[in-house]
């Protein structure tokens, strides 16, 4: 029925690119992400720190911060811990 | 009617493998620009992946302090004060921060002795048994020619130098890639400070760390972001990632599509021919069309799945040598860094639809207008 052999080669050609491009996807599909020795490690180092969360990257934003030494005030020791009139307190967390 | 568009479909696989080399002339502007799309989408999607993963696995709050607008390093002893505080599990310290080793400047980790000490499978190397050894990133050793056993100078608030204990796997998450890792004491004292830049806070279950970033964000100066607001943030830069590029890319494909169009234009002559035999042999103008039609599903299914298989080997048998870096900052033209990356079947899909539509668009009207022509036109 196919007019020539170029043509069944064509098919042959198109079909065996398309059944490749499943298996890829099928490979895809049951490949298991590679085990990170510390997946938290990318969060510290940019993923998920406030620098990376703030600029909208995830690698190596951690470089381009610089920490104005003049700009930094010491966080009063006074308010950390203290559950009764503190600034902080995590008795609104107990349920 | 099936019979019909069998013949028609046998014509039209004919027609275009006896073109092969005319259509491959014309699809490769379009081709190159789909292998890059398709490989710069599932390298964005592989980092949405990483980010999440690693959002998932780490802390419940990561604290941090802000000064005139920027980050600045939070009190040490403040991860006491948390660790003693209902509600909270763990509290670890992290100082990141950036020192020099020779003329490359590097990112130093400072992570906690437990989490440090605690045996993972590197490269190359063991993990750190005392304060002067560290382990690094895979290519960062690349970069520095470093291996197990070898020793640094960095140079920071202080120069110290330390012993490569151990080399972090290339498969290894990507942010640790060019970075030192050593302990938060240790990072400390390298950058002659006692403060650290920022705090990992686990809440207890039953707590719930909304309230306590909440509350943790009554601190002055205190920066307190949440796992889910982390997950968003690491979606929102993938979108952003593929959106760039994506942008990008559009003039280039309109471009590929004009050049399509053009380069098509030349086998006019020879396409009025054809269109003209097919009208004397008794085809209807539909017929045409269809024949068209069918001829363009074969470009456009050779074009997009093998743009895909390209892109596919492009990033994950050769590690997307040349792109990588536009994607991901710092890294060099041939990353030894195994880059994260996901191909799912909507690129796919797109890539296709995308041949499709453009090589309709460049050749539907010209045969329309030629199956309008009178026959013995095409041969005066």
């Amino acid at each position: 029925m196919w007019c020539g052999r170029r043509a069944a080669l064509l098919v042959g050609g198109v079909l065996g690119a398309a059944l490749a491009c499943a298996l890829v996807l099928w490979f895809e599909a049951r490949r298991v992400a590679p085990a990170h020795a510390w997946p938290q490690l990318s969060v510290g180092l940019g993923i998920g720190s406030a620098a990376g969360v703030e600029h909208g990257f995830f690698a190596f934003d951690a470089r381009l911060e610089s920490w104005p030494e003049s700009a930094f005030e010491p966080l009063p020791g006074a308010a950390i811990g203290a559950s009764a009139g503190g600034a902080f307190t995590l008795a609104p967390l107990a349920r | 009617m099936i019979a019909r568009t069998k013949a028609l479909a046998a014509l039209a696989a004919d027609n275009v493998a006896a073109h092969a080399l005319g259509y491959c002339a014309a699809c490769a502007p379009l081709f190159f620009t789909l292998v890059l799309w398709v490989a710069g989408a599932a390298i964005a999607e592989g980092l949405r992946r990483e980010g999440l993963q690693a959002a998932e696995r780490g802390p419940d709050i990561l604290l941090s302090a802000r000064a005139l607008g920027r980050h600045v390093p939070i009190d040490s002893e403040l991860a006491l004060r948390l660790r003693a505080l209902d509600g909270v599990e763990r509290v670890e310290r992290r100082v990141l921060g950036t020192a020099q080793a020779g003329p490359t400047q590097l990112l130093v980790a400072g992570v906690e002795s437990t989490r440090l000490h605690t045996a993972i499978e590197l490269e190359a190397g063991s993990m750190p048994k005392s304060a002067g050894e560290c382990i690094i990133g895979a290519e960062l050793a690349r970069e520095l020619g470093l291996k197990a056993g070898s020793r640094l100078a960095l140079e920071a608030a202080l120069t110290r130098v330390y012993t490569v204990s151990g080399v972090l796997r290339a498969t290894d998450a990507l942010a640790g890639a060019k970075a030192l890792i050593v302990e938060v004491e240790e990072a400390q004292a390298l950058f002659a400070d006692a403060r650290v830049s920022e705090l990992c806070v686990w809440t207890r279950p039953g707590y719930s760390a909304a309230v306590a970033a909440a509350s943790l964000r009554a601190l002055p100066t205190g920066v307190a972001v949440t796992r889910d607001e982390t997950r968003a943030a690491v979606s929102a830069a993938a979108n952003l990632r593929s959106g760039a590029l994506s942008a990008l890319l559009a003039p280039v494909l309109a471009l590929a599509t004009a050049c399509f169009c053009a380069l098509s234009w030349f086998a006019n002559a020879r396409r009025g021919t054809e269109i003209a035999l097919y009208k004397l042999a008794g085809f209807t103008g539909g017929d045409l069309l269809i024949l068209s039609m069918i001829e363009n599903t074969f470009v456009a299914l050779a074009l997009g799945s093998s743009a895909f298989l390209c892109a596919w080997i492009w990033v994950r048998l050769f590690g997307a040598p040349l792109l990588a870096p536009y994607l991901i900052p710092d890294l060099g033209l041939f990353p030894e860094q195994v880059i994260p990356s996901a191909f799912a079947p909507l690129p796919l899909g797109l890539a296709l639809a995308l041949a499709f539509t453009t090589t309709i668009a460049g050749s539907i009207l010209a045969t329309w207008r030629l199956s309008l022509a009178r026959p013995l036109k095409a041969f005066a």
